[in-house]
């Protein structure tokens, strides 16, 4: 079977969602604040853009002729890569128009949730482009739980450079619960996976044996630790997330079981 | 133009004096096989854009010129194919649908013919070697390589007075007819010295021979008539996957196949039944088998009474010396399986029994192969359709041999004294003390012939159609002996290990490229062998060579050599018809051959079908004189196999993924089979402490190999199996490291020499 | 209607991989590309390793898993069945490795694309047998239409290849049988 290492997708699946996040709190913030929209959002509009570019740049390196991309869009009726592609299309769209929005001082409110909306639904289109009917252990809603585990990891930490200290209680209150939810889940679905086939417990058997999950594990425990709801979260922490979030998808492709890797076998 | 080529990575970073990795030299090797090659490279697929649906799939009958060409492989099924050429391009091969034995479809082997012709590492013009073995080979033209071979011929004559030092290996790398030119040219240079004998079947012909007074088996496509089939120490799901299917109808319409091997091989897989004999018990458990038809009177007494020569004498010595019992214990079957499968193989008819040619690798094959024969003698099925101890024939080899018949230039001296046959395929009559001939040594003692060969020593080696480092026994003294020849010279496709200690390299020919006609050991039919596209880089076929050899020696000194020398290929090949063969296959010419093969028309599918056997006797002769002459007992006897040497037996049979030395070093063959493996039981891994895919050591007195192991039950708990191939330049793993030249009991009475005990081999086995 | 299928027997099957090279030869794949192999059963299947095997390359499902998620339509399902794969509309995304639950898409990193099976049509629309089929010595590799071929002695989901219905690959297997053995030691 492929052994590639699937960096490309690694990171296109990483910073979109991380924009994603930054985009959902983008929009919480200006819907909680009492200043109502504002212009103090615009570097995260910047971040947001710079992201989701970066992100797709990185996914034309997946493909094998990088030119024939723009026909992705061809199988909207069955695959959801496709409408994957386009999901993400107007969300980039969007966020062009919201970064000129608040660019412009006049942010549209409604505007900002849309886009936030439309980068969930991306995200909701890319749990299921990840889903793999090869894929045994992951052929069912979990890609999409731990891709939407990242956004609510990812976006509130890292938002927390763009948010003075003192405002950083919006951001602890969704990132711990989702930390907590984030490690109870890394942690038993692979004592799951146990249980199923042939193929799904290769995965979990992988996925236990493995550095990259442990230590996954271990950035969110430690995340946990250091953020307290109400509290601030350090300057380091966001980093710390970064690099397990990083380790935790690099598990997520190189250590799913393909079912043709089994042919032969006992399913 | 000077190139460079290394023959392994140490090689080519002492040749370039930089760090170029293998995989760029390789690279570097194919633009420049590129350029030189064009337009074979344009077989090799392009980037994007340059294919069409699916990239070069078949493109309609219409877009191919088709020709017939033949399987030139050392192997039963010798397949009738067709080759599809475009715009001078092999695009793709098939089996030839005409032979109803080939039907259509060839092997794992033949389908990667393609990437053979255009492999980047095939030989392309002629090199020499600066320093044997070191890797530095220069490109010279063909010209200078011809000029040095024939001054170096004339040397010999200067020194010796005869061309007796000058040496020729040879053997099945191409069994195309047009290819005895190889001995042709060296009949036509004078008397020389020929390895003779074939480390293949002599034991197993030697025994027939005096059974029967020939090697004749029935044809293959008529077990579809049996009732019972006995495959015994043959392989056909490896060695013969033609024949599978006669054995499978056989076994739709009834019939029973038991599979006798020391191995669960798998045409095991595919038997009723499997019998895990001890090797080198062949022939107590075929003793036992006809004592047992004695005890309940199921031999067929009416055909012995005719037929059998020595019959009585055989059932007194089976009577006084042979028990089930003891057969039963020297062979590791029990006696009630004995009985049974004796008794249900006497009581239908036809029963057969397929004697394989791993059977007779031991000291003592070729009484074993009399011990099978008599007991299927015994049952009254030789002569039957359906029926036979099947081994192989040479029914359909009746051509000219016109590139082999070359006589010696006048003045020739040669050796004087008693020699045997040139080989199995020689139907002469040997030479005498009155006449000259060439000088014979045994070819499966090449190393050690050379280290005793005197007056004159051996001083110059031409080797074609064999890969003697590959192939040849105890490799370490065959290195030895290499060092007393002056020149080297190897004419061959790929540099393998035998190249490698070559002095000077010649390109030759594939079967595409080349006129030739084939025919097979084991089935009846024949197939022309078209020239389908051009010899490519500067390739020559092996006639060429010699016609090219003798037109400049003679003009370094006319007279040197009776080879004709300005040959067209295709016109040799036709020489080699003549009247009997075109009868034998009712034809007119051999141009019938160009709609496809066509079969021998057969008197009767069953050899021996009249009872006239080609013994002194005319019987069948359960007492041969003649095996006496020769050394052997007269009657068929039991005869002790070898002792071990060592603590394990070791078995190095054929893989499937080559031919000896042919296919396995490709890379569309390493794709299904990427590395060598020792195979043991898991008794015996448990004992060592090894798993699957552990490193170990496989040794012995001769020498010692390393390689993975693969833990399986198909291999008894006292036997280390290995398959032989050899799997490229880099990869120094070879079986015969292991395997000594101790010689099998018969072979010389009618190839020349003894062959070799190749299954009688013993070694230790550690982790690495 | 016509529904081509291979039929898979291995009882018959040999082990000999003529089937798999005859494809590389059809279609001079690059080393390392593989449409068609053996792969042999465990020994809870089958109870001897390397001696019983089934012969795959693509199953041409029914509801092929492959067709379904490819974003750029690279591939398409005849009317008789075939699923065919075009190289040239291909990005090689490998988004149908992902979901081909039998491995039957192959990516050449080479070439930049997804190759598979598919099924030789070229050949089989002139009447011919697909390159493997014509190249098994033994009748194991066969080619079947499911809408007419008496396929009742066969199963569709043997042991050692995925249970998938909601595929329905098309393939057809005869399972192997193990003789009576005679060891003389353990």
């Amino acid at each position: 079977m492929d052994t590639l290492l699937e960096l490309p997708l690694i990171l296109f699946t990483l910073l979109t969602q991380l924009a994603v996040g930054l985009a959902v709190f983008a929009a919480l913030r200006q819907w909680v604040t009492v200043e109502g929209p504002s212009t103090r959002t615009r570097n995260e509009w910047i971040a947001i853009l710079a992201l989701i570019g970066v992100g797709v740049i990185a996914a034309f390196f997946h493909l094998g002729k990088p030119l024939g991309a723009i026909r992705m869009l061809a199988n909207l009726g069955t695959a959801w890569l496709s409408r994957e592609i386009l999901t993400f299309a107007i969300f980039g769209v969007l966020a062009a128009i919201s970064l000129y929005m608040v660019y412009t001082k006049a942010p549209n409110g409604w505007l900002l949730k849309l886009t936030a909306l439309v980068g969930l639904l991306a995200v909701f289109t890319t749990g299921m482009a990840y889903t793999g009917k090869a894929l045994d252990a992951i052929n069912n809603l979990l890609p999409l739980v731990f891709f939407m585990l990242t956004v609510f990891t990812l976006g509130p930490a890292v938002a927390a450079y763009f948010v003075e200290e003192k405002n950083h209680a919006l951001l602890t209150s969704i990132l711990f619960p989702t930390l907590l939810a984030s490690l109870i889940v890394h942690f038993v679905v692979p004592f799951i996976w146990l249980s199923g086939n042939a193929v799904m417990k290769a995965t979990g058997q992988n996925f236990l044996a493995s550095p990259l999950h442990w230590l996954h594990l271990a950035a969110l425990l430690a995340g946990l630790f250091f953020v307290r709801s109400g509290k601030n979260i350090p300057a380091w922490l966001p980093i710390v997330l970064l690099v397990g979030e990083l380790l935790g998808r690099i598990a997520f492709f190189a250590l799913v079981v393909n079912s043709g890797a089994n042919l032969g076998g006992v399913y | 133009m000077q190139e460079k080529h290394g023959s392994g990575n140490k090689n080519i970073q002492q040749t370039l004096g930089s760090k170029v990795s293998r995989r760029d030299f390789l690279k570097m090797m194919t633009a420049v096989g590129a350029i030189a090659a064009l337009p074979g490279n344009g077989l090799l697929r392009r980037g994007p854009g340059a294919s069409v649906m699916p990239s070069t799939g078949y493109e309609g009958k219409d877009a191919y010129q088709v020709f017939h060409n033949a399987c030139p492989r050392n192997c039963y099924d010798t397949c009738g194919m067709l080759s599809y050429v475009k715009d001078g391009v092999l695009k793709f091969v098939e089996g030839d649908p005409a032979s109803t034995f080939t039907r259509g479809g060839l092997c794992v082997k033949g389908y990667s013919y393609p990437r053979s012709v255009y492999s980047p590492d095939r030989i392309k013009y002629p090199m020499k070697q600066e320093g044997r073995g070191t890797g530095n080979w220069v490109r010279i033209s063909w010209d200078e390589a011809l000029d040095t071979i024939a001054k170096k011929v004339l040397e010999l004559k200067e020194q010796d007075g005869s061309l007796l030092g000058l040496g020729m290996t040879k053997y099945s790398g191409n069994f195309g007819i047009t290819h005895y030119g190889v001995e042709g040219m060296m009949s036509s240079l004078g008397y020389t010295t020929r390895f003779v004998g074939t480390p293949c079947w002599p034991a197993g012909i030697d025994a027939q021979n005096f059974d029967m007074g020939n090697m004749w088996c029935n044809d293959p496509e008529d077990m579809v008539h049996s009732k019972y089939i006995i495959i015994w120490g043959a392989n056909p799901s490896i060695n013969s996957i033609h024949s599978m299917k006669y054995i499978n109808e056989a076994k739709r319409r009834g019939a029973k196949v038991l599979v006798i091997d020391p191995i669960f091989t798998q045409t095991a897989a595919k038997a009723n039944e499997y019998w895990q004999i001890k090797p080198g018990a062949d022939g107590a458990l075929a003793l036992g088998m006809a004592r047992h038809l004695l005890d309940k009177k199921l031999e067929d007494k009416a055909w012995l009474e005719e037929n059998g020569e020595g019959y009585s004498e055989f059932a007194s010595y089976l009577r006084r010396e042979i028990t089930v019992d003891w057969a039963a214990e020297q062979s590791g079957i029990p006696a009630e399986r004995i009985k049974q499968i004796t008794e249900e193989f006497a009581s239908v008819k036809p029963a057969t029994i397929w004697l394989g040619y791993g059977l007779q690798r031991h000291t003592n094959g070729g009484a074993m192969v009399r011990a099978i024969d008599a007991f299927v003698a015994m049952t009254g099925n030789i002569g039957k359709v359906g029926g036979g101890a099947r081994y192989g024939h040479l029914f359909t080899w009746g051509f000219n041999y016109n590139a082999l018949v070359q006589s010696a230039p006048e003045g020739s001296i040669g050796y004087t004294g008693v020699t045997g046959p040139m080989g199995e395929f020689d139907t002469g009559q040997g030479g005498n003390a009155a006449t000259y001939t060439d000088r014979a040594f045994n070819i499966n003692k090449i190393a050690q012939e050379i280290l005793d060969a005197k007056e004159p020593p051996v001083r110059m080696l031409y080797v074609a159609n064999k890969n003697v480092l590959s192939q040849d026994f105890d490799r370490n003294k065959i290195i030895e002996a290499f060092k007393k020849l002056d020149l080297i010279v190897v004419a061959d496709l790929f540099f393998n290990p035998t190249v490698e200690q070559a002095d000077i390299v010649l390109p030759t020919t594939t079967l595409f490229e080349d006129w030739t006609v084939n025919v097979s050991y084991w089935h009846y039919w024949m197939s022309i062998n078209e020239q389908a596209i051009a010899p490519m880089y500067e390739t020559k076929s092996d006639i060429e060579i010699a016609s090219a050899l003798s037109a400049k020696i003679n003009s370094i000194k006319a007279g040197s050599c009776t080879f004709p020398e300005n040959i067209d290929p295709k016109e040799m090949m036709i020489k080699e018809f003549n009247d009997g063969i075109y009868s034998l296959f009712g034809i007119n010419s051999w141009e019938d051959l160009k709609n496809g093969a066509r079969k021998a028309k057969l008197v009767s599918s069953a050899s021996w079908s009249d009872n006239k056997f080609g013994t002194p006797s005319g019987k069948y002769e359960f007492k041969s004189a003649i095996a006496e002459e020769y050394g052997h007992s007269a009657l068929v006897k039991y005869k002790e196999p070898r002792e071990a040497y060592a603590s394990y037996r070791l078995l190095t049979p054929h893989s499937m993924y080559g031919l000896h030395s042919q296919f396995q070093n490709l890379d569309w063959m390493l794709d299904y089979n990427p590395e060598p493996l020792a195979y043991i039981h898991p008794k015996l891994a448990r004992e060592k402490g090894l798993v699957d895919g552990d490193t170990v050591r496989v040794y012995n007195k001769t020498g010692e190999v390393q390689l993975k192991v693969s833990v399986n039950d198909i291999v008894p708990a006292d036997t280390i199996l290995m398959y032989e191939a050899w799997y490229g330049q880099n990869n120094p793993f070879n079986v015969n490291i292991l395997v000594d030249d101790e010689s099998s009991d018969m072979g010389k009475y009618k190839t020349g020499a003894p062959g070799v005990a190749i299954h009688d081999q013993f070694a230790e086995i550690e982790k690495a | 209607m016509t529904r081509y299928a291979f039929s898979v027997n291995a009882e018959l099957c040999i082990g000999c991989s003529s089937c798999g090279m005859a494809c590389k030869n059809q279609y001079n794949l690059d080393p390392g590309m593989v449409w068609r192999k053996l792969y042999p059963l465990s020994e809870e299947i089958y109870p001897h390793k390397d001696r019983a095997f089934y012969s795959l390359a693509c199953n041409h499902c029914s509801q092929p898993a492959c067709l379904e998620g490819c974003p750029v339509g690279a591939y398409t399902q005849r009317e008789d069945g075939i699923v065919v794969h075009n190289e040239d509309v291909c990005i090689g995304c490998r988004n149908c490795l992902r979901n081909c639950p039998f491995g039957a898409p192959r990516y050449n990193e080479e070439e930049g694309h997804v190759e598979k099976c598919s099924m030789c049509w070229q050949r089989i629309d002139e009447g011919l047998l697909p390159a493997c089929v014509q190249a098994c010595p033994t009748n194991a590799l066969t080619l079947v239409d499911l809408d007419v071929d008496d396929v009742s002695s066969t199963v569709q989901y043997p042991p050692g290849f995925p249970y998938r219905p909601d595929l329905e690959p098309s393939t057809r297997f005869v399972l192997p049988v193990a003789p009576k053995i005679v060891r003389r030691d353990v």
